[in-house]
């Protein structure tokens, strides 16, 4: 079965020039991946293997050296002003901190209705309010005339999540979503980014450092290393028999939990709840 | 752990004396203008000396707080209205300024999550290690005692030449230990160190953590909101919630057998494990609000196996099977219970 490809890139490359005058660092060197259509993708690495960099660049915040960023079938290399900008309104970022990421003075309702630029302003409140009862940020008329530093951190990143997909994107670039927040958090964004794919068929590039979450919820896993793609395929098998020194290192480094005993509520607990 | 390993460590506690750090129902309240935050409701823990030991918690469990009253850091609007805190067997609860002084670095050291803040950016990391030997350890050569403690450490000597800016995230990580260690500490308290690192180097600081607690027979106090992070390393666990210690024991037996919901759904979803329904195992809701004082049990909301007296009447602390010193305050482990038919309804 073959899945039509979002985004395409190929053989990206980026180096960046260092104070000083020495050899330019090269960030990511000849890098192709894709991205299928509702499918996720999960980038890890460590910080400083250039997943954010490909990430940006993916987006065109900054410009290859070489190299081709492909949307939906369109070269997005060489687009500029109104044509980048429209191509970009399906490719939205999800950012590693949400308290960064919001306009500080501006409310939950004034964000997301920002957002909501190309809705008919008649139905604008509605969508917005749609949004958050979406992402559980219930009820709506409570969180729209808040501020964002009036949410906790994990209702924030809902805010952004609400955000994200305000524009019915293709494609959800998320650079470290999860890093940071607590394990229960982390689970009910997964729930809520899985729910949310399967409702619209968003495509994910999911950056992380985490590769438990690379494993349980990624379609296809690419290992990125000193600016290389490493190792790229089906996370079960990649993680499981991992070819690269580094993703074994990698696998290594990952705390693991032997299973719990289930307590003896749990089975209570299922039957009552389905 | 076996029955005869788990005996010799208590022996070995008895023969050890007073732990380096016993916290007793302990109780803060952050008085606002608007309102109070009751930010401890309760919370008890002890790590005697060379044991490593994990507290773990959502944020806004109140695991922070007890960092900060362990080192008499708790702001001016903090107030203690209850419980105890004891260092070395003395009760420090009620210390003034001056006496927290004299307790900071030895016997308790300190390693923050943060490090970039809690460096001085334009002074040399080397003179910042020198500062803290001067101050704690007079005797002890400068340079020769920066070296054997970047050496312990694991960084290069060079270092200490470096400014903050200079050095990896993992390496400001390891300069805090070194200051903290060249106070010579008996207990190092490290909260959340490795939440903004990386996981390679998340891993290689919890080994340090672990090499130093037995080379330098240190107790490690270790905060983390991952269960998965602390459970590799410790000898035993705190699980706090709502501001109480709701369950500890030995690292195996909480892990292995968890007696409160809480800590079952905390080890659930450090494994990023799937239900039945394929859906990631999670705590449905947030966390408890520290506005209010708890009644019954702190976790009633979000508890998928409550019962009828969890909202109304508090859990003490019930026996887990297995661990002598596992305990849970969860109304479930209560004997009456199991037995009876009050779950099912």
């Amino acid at each position: 079965m073959t899945i039509e490809p979002i985004l395409v890139l190929e053989h990206l490359r980026k180096s960046f020039p260092q104070r000083g005058g020495g050899a330019p660092v090269v960030a990511v060197d000849d890098v192709s991946l894709s991205v299928g259509a509702g499918k996720t993708l999960a980038l890890v690495g460590e910080s400083g293997s250039g997943k954010s960099t490909l990430a940006r660049l993916a987006q065109r915040l900054i410009d290859p050296d070489e190299g081709q960023i492909v949307l939906r079938g369109l070269d997005l290399t060489h687009l500029t002003g109104r044509r980048l900008r429209e191509q970009r309104i399906a490719m939205q970022p999800i950012f590693q901190d949400p308290s960064t990421s919001f306009n500080p003075r501006r409310t939950v309702g004034g964000a997301l209705l920002q957002a909501l630029w190309r809705t008919p302003s008649a139905t604008r409140i509605r969508c917005a309010e749609e949004l958050l009862e979406r992402v559980r940020l219930r009820p709506a008329s409570f969180y729209l005339p808040r501020f964002p530093h009036e949410l906790s951190g994990g209702q924030r990143q809902r805010l952004a999540i609400a955000r994200a997909i305000a524009m019915d994107p293709v494609l959800v670039i998320a650079d470290e979503p999860l890093s940071g927040s607590d394990v229960s958090i982390r689970s009910q964004m997964l729930n809520l980014l899985a729910d949310l794919q399967k409702e619209r068929g968003i495509a994910y590039l999911l950056i992380t450092h985490d590769i438990s979450i690379a494993r349980a919820f990624a379609d296809r896993v690419a290992v990125m290393y000193r600016g290389r793609l490493v190792e790229e395929g089906d996370p079960a098998v990649v993680l499981r028999d991992p070819s690269h020194e580094y993703t074994k290192r990698l696998l290594g480094a990952v705390p693991q939990l032997a299973g719990a005993a289930v307590p003896a509520w749990t089975s209570i607990h299922e039957r009552t709840r389905t | 752990m076996t029955v005869t390993m788990e005996r010799e460590r208590t022996s070995a506690r008895l023969e050890r004396g007073a732990p380096i750090l016993e916290i007793d129902d302990l109780h803060v309240t952050y008085r606002a203008r608007s309102r109070n935050v009751y930010a401890l409701q309760g919370a008890s823990l002890a790590v005697w000396r060379s044991e490593f030991v994990g507290l773990v918690g959502e944020s806004g469990s109140g695991k922070s707080t007890v960092a900060r009253a362990a080192l008499g850091l708790l702001p001016a609007r903090a107030q203690i209205t209850g419980g105890r805190i004891k260092v070395e067997g003395r009760d420090v609860t009620s210390l003034g300024p001056l006496g927290w002084e004299r307790l900071r670095g030895s016997p308790v050291a300190i390693v923050f999550q943060d490090p970039f803040s809690f460096l001085n950016p334009v002074m040399r990391v080397g003179r910042q290690i020198a500062e803290a030997i001067e101050k704690h350890d007079r005797e002890a050569k400068v340079g020769a005692r920066t070296d054997e403690l970047l050496d312990l450490v694991r960084l290069p000597r060079s270092a200490a030449h470096a400014y903050p800016h200079e050095l990896s995230g993992g390496m400001r990580q390891r300069v805090l230990l070194t200051i903290a260690l060249a106070c010579r500490p008996r207990l190092l308290i490290a909260d959340e160190p490795t939440t903004a690192l990386d996981v390679t180097t998340q891993a290689e600081i919890i080994q340090l953590l672990a090499d130093i607690r037995a080379r330098l027979d240190v107790g490690v106090l270790m905060i983390s909101h991952n269960l998965a992070v602390v459970g590799g390393v410790c000898d035993c666990i705190y699980v706090m919630y709502g501001g109480r210690t709701i369950e500890q024991g030995a690292t195996a037996s909480v892990l292995g057998r968890p007696g409160h919901p809480y800590t079952f759904g905390l080890i659930q979803a450090a494994g990023v494990a799937r239900d039945v329904r394929g859906r990631f195992a999670t705590i449905d809701g947030d966390v408890a609000d520290l506005a209010k004082v708890f009644v019954g049990c702190p976790f009633v909301d979000r508890c998928p196996a409550r019962l009828l007296r969890c909202a109304g009447e508090m859990p003490p602390a019930f026996a887990v099977e297995g661990d002598e010193r596992h305990a849970a305050a969860c109304w479930l482990l209560e004997d009456a219970v199991r037995s009876s038919e009050e779950v099912r309804s």
